[in-house]
């Protein structure tokens, strides 16, 4: 694609986003009735799937554009994962009516899915699975839940005859209890196979989901914006500009990173790396963000560790009169929970898992 | 960004990584930092033949056309194969002082000898008490009779040694550390009243300490307009840092592979060292620091080449500081996975990482970059 194109597509998206995303005060139902219209909830979905078809320039375009514009893709499990795995895994049968409807139901913008991978006490390899799919094709195990979301599907990773598989199936009659789902022979209703190394199941996230660094710097400026308005003492701040200039330039980094891997992809080029170095690091750099916004927020940012919260409650929070639009229900809670153990274990396995990932990839 | 690049930039680099492969190995190299002159003259006439030393300048004068990504391309072979020849002095500094600031005149007079390699160059503009504040300037130019005449002390001249032109930055008015009121001159080397103390650096360059004792140049040996220099030297110095900077990317990446080389045969408790996963994910980080190098590194030199302003020196410092960590990183590591001999002489690994602790502090360190960043 030629860069005039890519400005060009840049500017549509960029129409789409002023008229449909209305500063100070967006209608939510409208945007999302926007998206569904043209298909753009499922950016990275191909054309025959129902998808727009764009290339990773035009996913990455995207992305940016949202996240200059503080907008919401609205992605979901559903159509981040479950949906790709319906139109991948049912390859030569996707009459399959089930199949069929639930990608009707997705691309309708009816979205209830949860997907659920790690389990207590897992350690993150696919032998490690204790959830298991019966001869009969009934489901038990233990699976760590998302509290608070309407869950009406769930797709479940298991293991089945020594393999593993996708379980997908409704999310009734089970037992949920302290952020966890027991599965007690729930029947399945599809399964679709899996690969049997759970390094590489981060490759489900879609390429557009990898480019974080847009909304980091949006996040960043926030952060300025509320330094500002709060008149902080200069002796006090300094530490934090200075961290906060880390960040910018680490920001920077990712975003050209993410640029030459979107370049390459789109070019048919040899891959300056492998992606799951997009995803390490921007892991990295939103936990030093987090960092930075409990440093900076003090005392307010003690109300948001509680796991609970769908959303932000305290002074600072969404929708509050101190709303500075950063990452709180996700990288500052990130970040105490790290700080407090809580997570620590969690963010640590995922780097280790990522690092390995890498190590294969370049042969180490 | 259009990571493409023309089939003109493609030739010059393959050319550059073939002489790097072919005639730049360690061992000569080490040969030519203990010489007499610390590079070689041979090497120097092949640059030349190339076309190398033209790289930057306009065709019209004598030159290449070429702008950051150009230099960068060569830069980064250069710092594979820890190059020692003046390219950086000569033809990124003081040729960049004339491509930016001097007249017609003074292009056709210093240029074709530095195109050809007859002409070395060197930038004189450090001062022991400014750090890294390029207006910092205790150096002195009063007007007299037809020209100026010059006193004061210059710090770690690059290439002083060999220096048959040095471009001198001297205050012309306005307080030690006013931008206004920077002036820069065209000093020839041998000139009455300037001596040197010439030294080799950690790294296996040389520079000098130089004072100049009211030395007298003409009008014409003024750079662009008098006090207005400040603008010339920023631009001359976020050329250098492209051209450091890019060398520091080729820096890294030798040693992250030679790391990952050693760590596949050095074996310990029978088997190679690279199977313990603690090590592979010490290589890992190492690839994405140099990877994080590399990508600012494209970015600064596109913006470069888009026109120089704010955000091309906000992508250059941000390349700076990049580089800066990423070096130290990438050569701690190198020399901690290779143990003792990672530091002794007779393996290249420690050489690579005097050279990009040297990047580090040349032109302004991670510190001072961050905050030109914070404040752009």
């Amino acid at each position: 694609m030629a860069e005039s194109s890519h400005r060009q597509f840049a500017e549509e998206i960029r129409a789409f986003v002023a008229e449909n995303w209305q500063e100070p005060d967006p209608d939510l139902a409208r945007w999302r009735d926007a998206l569904i219209t043209r298909c753009w909830h499922l950016p990275h979905w191909p054309q025959e799937n129902g998808g727009p078809g764009w290339s990773p320039t035009q996913q990455f375009i995207w992305a940016k554009c949202l996240a200059q514009a503080g907008a919401p893709d609205l992605q979901t499990d559903g159509t981040l994962i479950v949906g790709p795995l319906l139109y991948q895994g049912m390859k030569g049968v996707n009459e399959q009516p089930l199949a069929t409807a639930w990608l009707d139901e997705l691309r309708g913008g009816v979205d209830q899915w949860q997907v659920l991978v790690r389990e207590p006490d897992w350690d993150f390899t696919a032998t490690g699975l204790t959830t298991v799919i019966d001869s009969s094709g009934s489901i038990s195990g233990t699976k760590l839940i998302r509290p608070g979301a309407e869950t009406k599907y769930l797709c479940c990773l298991a293991r089945k005859a020594g393999a593993a598989v996708w379980a997908l199936f409704e999310a009734e009659e089970n037992e949920v209890s302290g952020g966890c789902l027991v599965l007690d022979g729930a029947a399945v209703e599809l399964e679709i196979s899996a690969e049997d190394d759970v390094a590489r199941l981060v490759r489900l996230i879609p390429e557009h989901q990898l480019y974080r660094s847009f909304d980091i710097q949006s996040q960043l400026q926030a952060l300025r914006r509320y330094w500002d308005t709060m008149e902080f003492d200069e002796d006090e701040v300094s530490e934090l500009l200075r961290s906060h200039a880390e960040l910018g330039v680490a920001a920077e980094a990712l975003a050209a990173m993410e640029e030459r891997y979107v370049h390459a992809l789109d070019a048919g080029l040899e891959l300056p790396f492998p992606r799951e170095v997009l995803n390490a690091r921007s892991r990295e750099v939103l936990i030093e963000l987090g960092d930075l916004q409990v440093r900076s927020f003090g005392y307010y940012a003690l109300p948001y560790p509680d796991p609970l919260l769908t959303h932000n409650e305290g002074p600072v929070g969404p929708g509050t009169e101190g709303d500075i639009g950063v990452g709180m229900d996700t990288d500052v809670r990130r970040t105490l929970g790290r700080l407090t153990g809580e997570l620590y274990e969690d963010a640590f396995s995922e780097s280790f898992v990522l690092h390995d990932t890498i190590a294969k990839d370049l042969e180490l | 960004m259009d990571f493409s690049f023309t089939e003109e930039q493609t030739l010059l680099e393959e050319s550059v990584a073939r002489f790097i492969q072919n005639d730049y190995n360690f061992e000569s190299r080490q040969k030519l930092v203990k010489s007499e002159t610390g590079f070689s003259g041979d090497h120097w006439s092949t640059f030349a033949e190339l076309g190398w030393l033209g790289v930057p300048f306009e065709e019209a004068d004598g030159g290449f056309g070429g702008g950051a990504v150009e230099s960068m391309l060569m830069l980064e072979n250069f710092g594979r194969g820890l190059v020692v020849e003046p390219y950086l002095a000569t033809v990124v500094l003081a040729g960049g002082a004339l491509k930016h600031g001097g007249s017609t005149e003074q292009k056709a007079r210093y240029l074709p000898g530095i195109v050809d390699g007859s002409v070395q160059g060197a930038l004189a503009y450090v001062e022991p008490q400014g750090r890294f504040n390029l207006a910092d300037l205790k150096t002195e130019a009063t007007a007299s009779g037809d020209g100026y005449t010059l006193n004061g002390y210059k710090a770690v001249v690059l290439n002083g040694p060999s220096a048959d032109l040095l471009v001198v930055s001297a205050r012309t008015g306005g307080d030690q550390r006013d931008e206004s009121g920077v002036s820069l001159f065209l000093v020839p080397g041998d000139a009455d009243g300037v001596s040197r103390r010439d030294y080799p650096t950690v790294d296996g360059l040389r520079a000098s300490e130089i004072t100049f004792e009211n030395v007298q140049v003409g009008a014409d040996a003024l750079l662009g307009d008098e006090g207005a220099g400040y603008p010339i030297l920023e631009q001359v110095i976020d050329d250098g840092i492209m051209a450091i900077g890019s060398e520091a990317v080729g820096c890294m990446e030798v040693l992250y592979k030679d790391t990952v080389e050693y760590c596949k045969t050095r074996e310990q408790f029978g088997q190679p060292i690279g199977k313990f996963q603690v090590l592979q994910h010490r290589m890992v980080d190492m690839f994405m620091e140099h990877e994080q190098s590399k990508s600012l590194m494209y970015m600064a030199a596109m913006r470069l080449d888009e026109g120089y302003g704010p955000e091309a020196q906000k992508a250059v410092s941000a390349f700076k500081v990049q580089v800066g960590k990423s070096g130290r990183f990438v050569g701690q590591n190198a020399v901690q996975l290779h143990g003792g001999m990672g530091m002794t002489d007779e393996l290249n690994i420690g050489h690579y990482f005097k050279r990009l602790t040297i990047i580090d502090t040349l032109f302004g360190n991670v510190d001072h970059h961050l905050k030109r960043f914070g404040r752009l």
